[in-house]
């Protein structure tokens, strides 16, 4: 019998083409995640009182950004979920390897990150569509989003949560390769986070967060987390290249 | 400013403990592929729908009775506290102008007294070519949050009455102003405003902002502290040549040249 | 040849599962492999299979090395009852993906047999029954018609009538689409008919590998008085003896006696089956399970 020859790109194609139905999953935590931030971004998240001369007032700011944080979590906790073995193993009742399945992967976060920007964004129009509805009896300034806004805001919002996926899938291939990661990673975020708080200003997570955070120009940004996401994937695919399946 | 950082990480750790608990409740029973279309579908769908109506609504403009004003992020405002002491005059303020009154006067001697809660204390006497009048202005500048001027039409009102030697001043109840806001998503902020960092609804701590700087004293304006400007207020009295006014140790008078 | 080991070897922890064997089997043959539970021959196959890496040796499959190995990927098909199939997939749609990723699949046979083993296509995989996955999973692997056709202990809760079938189709199948085949079992007595080798592992070692009509022929059983007995087998390969009782001795030796001899000495010669053979063969001396009862 003749062996099939294999086309790299066809089988990551194919792979890719079955995760989007068969991790269609992931998408049932993002909605009740959004829907349960627009919630409770009918807080404010700062409240101002003032008073002055023959006057007392409040502003109260609110904001729809708990919905972008809450999908970079979730992206995170979704690319994390994929290294794990029963989604692992999945591919390979199928046909792959160590890297297609790396590849796919990515492929498939980087149009989750998309479709949950998307989302994130459009949760933000539903917050506001409430909030004129059922709010208030203060004056409210809306600052608007134009369509422009919008699309800034998705693009952005899209690529955040790209970095969070491949940060997710970066902590979930380490656990892969050794379980003493689970308590490693989390002690290792926590530390850096005080050692933070109390560095000052130059400070690595300040500065890398910064990196990012701070900058203006969108095409700039774009490719600082596309660059930063595709060398995270290739370390992924670099650690996980001699893991067995099926043990 | 720790412990705020620490408190935001114990919600986020309670929240991503609830969104598992969900997750696995979730898991459990609907896993059924038909169901799952349906209710991404009529996700999209509401998600949609609020896009579009968004985009209909009034929320471009501000629809309120009273119009809150924004304030340019160059506008200069006076420090209503040291503008008479280091310019000699309130001509630099003279756009701060909220109220004025007049009274005719004859007598030499002056009294100033404060009634009320809302006290100024913050008085500047300015000897001028006036002939038996004394002239009281109340000055004020705004009080600005994020931008946005909070005492827009505010107009403070006050009883003004001139009895005898004795000026005296009261202020009328306060107003109260309560506004909201509704922000756009930080990720919008970020390429759009270009001071956004400093904004404090994004409780970022530990040297993000920019260093604020402290009260500079040769400074005739007023610099925002954690993007925040207080109000100051003034009250310029005007008087005649040969009136003296009576010092009052509970309030701040002091005496300015004039030009 | 499209399967050759060279001393494979493979550590679990400080345990050889795999201990230095080297087989080479040809293309499109059905080989048998039999082994007690834990001998190793899982971990074997799921070396072929390119699942896991072996600790030292040679393995070639398709002349690659099979771990991360796409070639062999996209022409083997690894069945046991661990597979996994995603959750939200009903049996109809895994059959559709079936087909994108494998080449040679056939999707008539599937969908047949998916009918004739009363399969509701709508049916998600993890809500089957035991032995009604072990069906499915089979009938997954044979629709691929793989090169390379790999089934570990496929019939795992499957009853006999369903094994019955399974042997039939496999068969069958084969014929018509010629393939490599190995199967793992403990039925090797029901599936003698089909295999055409058969390889025995004990303990991580190879003990046999040879066509079934050799093994059929491999050895005989003896059994006699003691005294007799112990004469005997001083100038046999034995392979296996147990003292029944006092007086009886009973022995599995090589073929290759004076058969007529023996006979007339009193003792009793019976065939062996190659199931029979292989526990014998892969039995610690230590008795059976008699003495535990005593």
């Amino acid at each position: 019998m003749s062996l099939n020859k294999v086309n790299y790109m066809s089988l990551v194609k194919k792979q890719y083409q079955f995760k989007l139905k068969a991790y269609l999953n992931v998408f049932n935590s993002l909605i009740i995640l959004q829907l349960f931030s627009i919630l409770i971004a009918f807080n404010p998240t700062i409240s101002h009182g003032m008073s002055g001369y023959s006057y007392h007032g409040s502003l109260d700011s609110y904001t729809a950004d708990f919905s972008v944080v809450f999908t970079l979590l979730w992206g995170f906790i979704t690319a994390f979920l994929i290294t794990t073995r029963a989604y692992r193993e999945d591919d390979y009742t199928f046909v792959t390897n160590n890297q297609t399945q790396v590849w796919s992967n990515s492929l498939f976060l980087l149009t989750i990150s998309f479709l949950s920007g998307l989302t994130a964004m459009l949760s933000g129009s539903l917050y506001r569509v409430i909030f004129y509805f059922a709010k208030d009896t203060n004056e409210i300034i809306w600052h608007h989003v134009t369509l422009t806004d919008f699309f800034i805001g998705f693009m952005a919002t899209s690529m955040y949560i790209l970095l969070f996926c491949s940060l997710g899938y970066l902590a979930g291939t380490l656990v892969q390769l050794h379980k003493v990661f689970v308590f490693i990673l989390p002690v290792l975020f926590i530390g850096l986070l005080i050692i933070s708080g109390n560095a000052g200003k130059n400070n690595f997570l300040v500065n890398s967060f910064l990196f990012y955070f701070q900058e203006g120009n969108l095409i700039l940004f774009t490719l600082k987390i596309l660059v930063t996401s595709g060398l995270l994937f290739s370390l992924s695919m670099l650690l996980i290249r001699n893991k067995e399946v099926r043990v | 400013m720790i412990s705020f950082v620490v408190a935001q990480l114990i919600f986020f750790l309670g929240m991503i403990a609830l969104f598992i608990v969900l997750l696995r409740f979730f898991k459990s029973k609907f896993i059924n592929r038909k169901r799952n279309q349906w209710l991404l579908t009529g996700y999209l769908v509401i998600l949609i729908t609020s896009f579009t109506i968004s985009y209909m609504l009034p929320i471009n403009d501000n629809n309120s009775a009273r119009s809150v004003r924004l304030i340019n992020e160059d506008t200069k405002i006076p420090n209503l506290h040291v503008v008479p002491q280091m310019t000699g005059s309130i001509e630099m303020a003279e756009d701060y102008l909220v109220n004025e009154w007049e009274f005719d006067f004859e007598g030499t001697e002056l009294n100033i007294e404060m009634l009320g809660e809302d006290i100024i204390s913050n008085i500047a006497i300015e000897t001028a070519n006036l002939n038996n009048t004394v002239e009281v202005g109340l000055y004020m500048t705004p009080h600005i949050i994020d931008n946005i001027d909070l005492t827009t039409g505010h107009i403070p009102t006050a009883n003004v009455s001139l009895e005898d030697s004795k000026l005296t001043f009261q202020a009328s109840a306060p107003v109260e102003v309560k506004i909201s806001q509704v922000n756009k998503e930080f990720p919008i902020r970020q390429f759009k405003d270009s001071n956004y960092l400093s904004n404090p609804d994004w409780g970022t701590g530990t040297g993000v902002y920019e260093e604020s700087t402290t009260y500079a004293e040769d400074n005739k304006y007023l610099e925002p502290v954690d993007n925040r400007i207080f109000s100051t207020e003034l009250l310029y009295i005007k008087i005649p040549a040969d009136v003296d006014v009576s010092p009052n140790e509970e309030l701040n008078l002091f005496f300015v040249d004039g030009d | 040849m499209v399967i050759e080991t060279n001393t494979l070897t493979k550590y679990f922890n400080k345990v050889k599962a795999v201990n230095e064997i080297s087989i080479s089997i040809q293309p499109n043959t059905i080989t048998g492999i039999v082994g007690r539970n834990g001998a190793g021959k899982t971990t074997f196959l799921k070396m072929i299979a390119g699942f896991l890496k072996q600790s030292s040796g040679d393995i070639n499959v398709f002349s690659e090395r099979p771990f991360n190995s796409l070639i062999v990927a996209n022409n083997s098909i690894f069945v046991d009852d661990e597979m996994l199939f995603p959750d939200v997939l009903t049996l109809r749609e895994i059959l559709v993906e079936g087909n994108r990723f494998h080449k040679n699949w056939d999707m008539n046979l599937a969908h047949k047999m998916l009918d004739y083993f009363s399969f509701n296509p709508d049916a998600v995989h993890a809500q089957l029954s035991k032995g009604k996955k072990s069906t499915f999973n089979m009938l997954f692997g044979l629709s691929t018609r793989c090169a390379l056709t790999i089934f570990d202990e496929p019939t795992t809760g499957m009853d006999a009538a369903v094994r019955k079938d399974f042997y039939r189709v496999l068969l069958k199948d084969y014929l018509a689409y010629p393939r490599t085949f190995l199967i793992s079992s403990h039925h090797l007595d029901e599936m003698e008919h089909l295999l055409e080798d058969v390889l025995l592992i004990d303990k991580g070692k190879l003990l046999i590998h040879m066509p079934i009509d050799d093994l059929q022929e491999y050895a005989v059983g003896l059994s006699g008085s003691a005294l007799i007995m112990e004469c005997v087998l001083k100038d046999q390969d034995v392979l296996y003896r147990e003292t029944i009782n006092k007086n009886t001795i009973f022995a599995i030796v090589k073929r290759g006696a004076d058969v007529e001899n023996l006979k007339r000495m009193g003792i009793r010669i019976a065939p062996v089956s190659p199931s029979d053979l292989s526990i014998y063969m892969t039995k610690d001396f230590k008795g059976g399970i008699d003495d535990v009862l005593k």
